[in-house]
């Protein structure tokens, strides 16, 4: 959007690095594996057929390291104790990503080898420097059957990882990725019948792995690729085993914008604010897992996630714990309208608790695994924390707004002096449950100047709204949209003044009480919603930071 | 369950088929073989499979002159033009029939089944 294909991919330093690295490693292994067949005295006899040999074997290669890179980025127990040590390195958040990028270079390299392979075989069959059919090497030799069934695995994963068959039926993309186990078990037999070799029989051996390597010419990149594949099986192991552990759904509690928030009681689940995890319901699907994120402090005595109802499997879990869609939308339609609106206690209407005992149906078990995702605890070395949440981005601050509370009231605030909070959606009502939370926090609050609550409102409202609010919000104590003390602000936030304030503030000592003696002042900005606005957020960043005040950012992938 | 839409699936499976049938027609323009050769086939050293008397039709069509890989070519960017779709069909009403696509992709899949190259295009079809 806005910036053509070629900016994007070499135009920002980090991605031009990537690209040059990861595809610079590609390449060179391709030119690697062809150069090491030409050259193979040894491999003389099959070099005859010429440059598809030396295709296919170059491509092998490549498609072995993508083999074991595609799970890499998979392994995300891994992926989540080394990311704080290696943030600088590698953008550990954007694994998903990469494992897209590495599933690419798959599909091109598999199509580069497969038809190398091709051409190979009709050679062999003209030429019968083997004495088979191309027939026979395809559909009775590992490499060849295992191959085509690695194709059509591939064939159903690709196409079912779409963007939209996965926002239509994620179950369809989830299941059906689930063939990777059998795609990994044919990568790593692919080579197994002594395919590439200086013999013109197949010099197999009855002992594992089944072919000598005295005439078996392979890469054996098995013995590599296997690794991250056990790996990641024991990590699901690890996973499984984890989830089982005690788990109590201890309360739901229904909220008037008609979110439901479950507290789940498990001691064996330690978490940092800022974290997801995945939760399972067994009586409605047993295999499915859905991430949600921990909208609850550590200090908490149980781990909270607030469920909107906006999928099947979240309509389902109303259904089943006795709030469906039509009580939540009349619950919702109530509190919009202000009926349940109590001037004294300045809120819309309370939360319902479902009690477990009183209920017909006991509530259902539930499975929790986790906690994944980005700890957020840097946010205690900066001295002012700059949190910005765009849209749905907003959920993991509720976490990280609640921790800093608890951590407020015990004193170990560790170098933090101020939190600016900003909130940019499109329509408040429909994160009220956000708002009660928001409202607690602000209540909280004996310093007025330690947080400060931005509330950004984008989307373009109507003349009749405006006037509402124009008469209501006029010497009212609370904001009339968002019933908190501060007011909301409409339109988008104009980031380079609001940076350029802050450091104005801070320079001149006003800002932060006692920051003269100081040398520099680190102002952290932690983001978490789309990426345009992230960059405009950085580009404020960047341009505001002086001697005095050192602006950094980081966009966080909850 | 979530609820797929299965005509938007079926654009992505007939996409990748067809693809792949084009790629692998166009090899098949450069090594000409007909797959069913083997049933009553002479294997030759050198020379391959050579297919029997009764098959000569094929021969002539695939291995002599590629016309069986070049309908498929034109046929499978046909339907990849229709699938996408390419702005001119995207107006006809061809673009909105079910029958004519699945004529197509059977058309397709009987022409790729005949020679060498393109046999996992029909596993996906």
């Amino acid at each position: 959007m806005g910036e053509t294909w070629f900016q994007r991919e070499f135009l920002a330093p980090r991605r031009l690095i990537f690209n040059v690295v990861f595809y610079g490693i590609h390449f060179g292994l391709f030119a690697y594996g062809w150069y090491s067949q030409a050259t193979s005295v040894r491999l003389a006899g099959l070099n005859t057929l010429g440059f598809s040999v030396w295709t296919s074997r170059g491509a092998g290669l490549v498609l072995a390291f993508d083999g074991a890179m595609i799970l890499v980025p998979m392994l995300r127990n891994i992926i989540r104790v080394v990311r704080p040590k290696l943030t600088w390195l590698f953008p550990a958040d954007e694994n998903i990503w990469f494992h897209r990028q590495v599933a690419y270079s798959m599909a091109f390299w598999s199509m580069v080898h497969t038809t190398a392979h091709y051409v190979n075989f009709i050679n062999v069959e003209r030429t019968q420097i083997r004495k088979q059919t191309a027939l026979q090497i395809h559909y009775t030799q590992p490499g060849g059957i295992t191959g085509h069934f690695m194709l059509l695995i591939m064939f159903a994963m690709y196409t079912t990882a779409h963007h939209k068959i996965r926002k239509q039926a994620f179950e369809v993309f989830w299941y059906t990725h689930h063939l990777a186990f059998f795609f990994m078990i044919g990568l790593y037999t692919h080579a197994t019948g002594c395919f590439v070799r200086d013999s013109v029989e197949p010099d197999l051996v009855s002992y594992f792995p089944f072919y000598s390597t005295k005439h078996c010419l392979g890469y054996m990149s098995w013995r590599f690729t296997i690794w991250p594949g056990i790996i990641y099986f024991g990590e699901r192991v690890y996973r499984e085993y984890r989830a089982r552990r005690a788990t109590r759904l201890s309360k739901v509690l229904v909220h008037p914008s008609g979110a439901m928030e479950l507290r789940i009681i498990k001691p064996s689940f330690k978490y940092t604010a800022g974290q997801w995890l995945f939760i399972q319901v067994p009586e409605l699907s047993r295999f499915q897992w859905h991430p949600f994120t921990i909208t609850s402090a550590p200090e908490d005595p149980y781990v909270s996630v607030h469920i909107r109802q906006v999928g099947d499997f979240t309509q389902g879990l109303g259904e089943r714990l006795g709030v469906g869609p039509s009580i939540v939308a009349a619950m919702t339609q109530a509190a919009m309208k202000g009926a349940e609106k109590n001037e004294k206690s300045a809120s819309r209407g309370d939360f319902v608790e479902l009690d477990s005992g009183a209920a017909a149906t006991p509530l259902p078990a539930v499975r929790i695994d986790g906690p994944y995702g980005a700890p957020a605890e840097d946010v205690f070395s900066a001295e002012v924390a700059v949190l910005i949440g765009a849209g749905i981005g907003v959920t993991p601050f509720a976490s990280i707004l609640k921790h800093i509370w608890y951590r407020q009231k015990r004193g170990t605030l560790g170098t933090l002096r101020r939190v600016e909070f900003f909130w940019i959606c499109r329509d408040a009502p429909s994160f009220g449950w956000f708002q009660s939370l928001l409202q607690e926090v602000e209540a909280a609050q004996a310093d007025p100047n330690f947080l400060r609550i931005n509330i950004y409102l984008t989307q373009k409202i109507s003349e009749d709204m405006l006037w509402n609010i124009a008469v209501n919000d006029a010497g009212a104590e609370y904001d009339p949209l968002t019933l908190l003390r501060t007011r909301t602000m409409f339109g988008r936030p104009d980031w380079m003044t609001i940076y350029g304030q802050m450091r104005q503030a801070v320079e001149s000592g006003q800002y932060i009480p006692g920051s003269k003696s100081q040398l520099k002042t680190k102002v952290g900005t932690y983001f978490c919603g789309p990426g345009v606005l992230a960059k405009a957020i950085k580009e404020a960043t960047v341009h505001n930071s002086s001697s005095a005040v050192e602006f950094t950012f980081a966009k966080e992938h909850f | 369950m979530g609820n797929l839409i299965w005509h938007e699936y079926a654009r992505f499976t007939s996409i990748t088929a067809s693809i792949y049938a084009v790629w692998a027609a166009f090899f098949g323009l450069f090594y000409r073989k007909f797959f069913w050769d083997f049933i009553g086939g002479t294997l030759r050293d050198p020379g391959g499979l050579q297919a029997p008397p009764s098959a000569a039709i094929f021969v002539s069509i695939i291995v002599k002159v590629p016309i069986v890989q070049m309908i498929t070519i034109v046929l499978g960017l046909f339907i990849i033009a229709l699938e996408f779709p390419a702005p001119p069909l995207k107006a006809l009403a061809i673009h909105r029939s079910i029958v004519l696509r699945m004529v197509l992709l059977l058309f397709q899949s009987f022409l790729a089944i005949l020679f060498y190259q393109v046999c996992p295009a029909d596993l996906n079809v």
